[in-house]
């Protein structure tokens, strides 16, 4: 397939979609608000493919993994446990009629998924700590705004911090409040704006990024 | 070694340790530390009392287990003040881990205590990809993106179903999320496009992102253990809250105390660098 036709062709699908999506929000029109929905629904249904899609791309690294490439005994280890929590969750997933509401899918959900989940986290959570107390040090008037603004931001969050340091409440409130509101919202404005240029940018086909690389031979 | 040294070199797993043994005193022993009730909490419970009789709300449940604890607490209370008013509500996700979230708070809680029926005073939907995408298809057509509830059962037997249409329908929506940038997005589809304010709940690591839309937006929010715990305080509903946020306070201690400590451990190291080169 030609250069041109891999880029035109997703790029005037692209900007016809948004172009529709832009009328249908500045027209109040029920027809084209009726196409809106239906574009959208199948949006869902096209992302759910995209799962699917994931999933044959995730199992066919791991069969690589396994069976064609030279990696060591570690890998191929990683690729079996994928496969069996993979295949058994799967399995598991379709043997009754309740699918995941079942009591089996949710027995392995809940016991071996969950804690799983929740312990990495813990895990994040040792060691963002951890970070804290090794880069906290105030070494300049930035690391002292910073390392001040988190003291009184963890206090407040703690439950008994307001009730026994009362100035903390108002500090803090007016911190999260006035302050960083003042700067979050100009950086939400920054990205919005920036989110305008690239979408400008891919509609008129100046950037790339969003389509697929084409690689001159 | 200097002293000063020994503090800014602290082995990680000394305040693992001190933070695990912190936070096991509370959840062995509960401690009932008292807690003051923030701004964004009274409107979040507010918001929910002044519903009308009879209104839909929306739970965009997208929250995941590993944070599980961050959004147990919100969640049981959220649920049981919803269930004693006389108001209506469907739950659904765009992550995957939200509607098990929903179902297992239904089963800690009693919806039969409170006089509630599974169809015709709440839903729970399943998960729908997409992300932000399934979040405008809910809010533009919610019937054209479901076809079963989350236990796998025809729709079409549900009495609350049929009430179902828009985000014209709802009088607010509730969205439960791990992600900082949630209520961008969530702005952009519920607010923005249909005029429909919006609850939080949240990490607690999210609010000062959040607070980007509060109140205007969002009149209130519940995030973290802390937000949990509060709205359990604020409707008389007690739940796991009190546990962890107990948990929370003493936990958290280790690491401003050692954030100290190395502080003291810098400063004073770079004292006596200074106080060995003037010897010299």
């Amino acid at each position: 397939m030609s250069r041109e036709v891999r880029r035109t062709i997703p790029l005037w699908i692209i900007m016809g979609i948004t172009g529709f999506f832009l009328l249908e929000y500045f027209l109040n029109v029920a027809a084209i608000t009726g196409v809106k929905s239906e574009l959208t629904r199948w949006g869902t249904i096209v992302s759910g493919f995209m799962l699917i899609f994931g999933m044959v791309l995730l199992a066919r690294h791991h069969i690589l993994q396994l069976a064609v490439r030279d990696t060591g005994m570690k890998d191929k280890i990683l690729s079996v446990i994928f496969f069996v929590s993979f295949l058994g969750f799967l399995l598991v997933g379709f043997s009754t009629p309740e699918r995941i509401g079942g009591a089996n899918y949710q027995w392995i959900y809940q016991n071996m998924y969950r804690p799983a989940g929740t312990a990495i986290t813990a895990l994040c959570f040792w060691w963002c700590v951890y970070g804290g107390y090794k880069t906290f040090t105030i070494r300049s008037w930035e690391s002292v705004s910073i390392g001040l603004g988190a003291v009184i931001y963890m206090l407040r969050l703690l439950p008994i911090g307001p009730v026994y340091i009362p100035a903390l409440a108002p500090t803090a409130d007016w911190l999260l409040s006035t302050v960083n509101v003042g700067a979050t919202r100009g950086g939400t404005i920054a990205i919005g704006v920036g989110s305008l240029i690239l979408g400008m940018r891919t509609l008129i086909g100046k950037e790339t990024g969003a389509l697929e690389a084409v690689k001159e031979v | 070694m200097s002293i000063y040294k020994k503090l800014r070199e602290i082995p990680d797993g000394y305040l693992g340790l001190l933070s695990i043994l912190f936070m096991l005193i509370p959840v062995l022993y509960p401690l009932g530390l008292p807690i003051e009730i923030s701004e964004p909490t009274k409107g979040f419970y507010n918001t929910l009392m002044n519903l009308p009789e009879g209104s839909i709300v929306c739970i965009d449940a997208s929250g995941g287990f590993a944070s599980w604890d961050e959004f147990h607490a919100s969640m049981v209370a959220t649920l049981k003040v919803l269930f004693s008013r006389p108001i209506k509500w469907f739950a659904w996700g765009y992550g995957y881990d939200g509607p098990v979230m929903v179902d297992v708070v239904l089963k800690e809680i009693n919806p039969q205590g409170f006089g509630k029926q599974y169809g015709s005073d709440y839903l729970v939907l399943p998960y729908v990809s997409g992300e932000e995408m399934a979040v405008a298809a809910v809010a533009s057509d919610t019937k054209s993106v479901f076809t079963s509830d989350f236990y796998g059962n025809s729709l079409s037997q549900y009495a609350l179903w049929n009430e179902l249409g828009s985000a014209d329908d709802y009088a607010i929506v509730i969205t439960i999320s791990g992600s900082c940038l949630n209520m961008d997005q969530e702005t952009r589809q519920w607010y923005t496009i249909h005029g429909k304010k919006l609850l939080e709940i949240n990490m607690a690591c999210c609010s000062p992102m959040s607070m980007n839309y509060y109140p205007s937006v969002m009149p209130g929010g519940l995030w973290g253990v802390k937000g949990g715990t509060e709205l359990e305080v604020l409707s008389r509903f007690a739940g796991p809250g009190a546990r962890l946020s107990d948990a929370q306070n003493l936990g958290l201690m280790p690491f401003i105390l050692f954030l100290i400590l190395g502080n003291i451990g810098y400063f004073g190291g770079r004292f006596m660098e200074k106080e060995e080169e003037k010897r010299q």
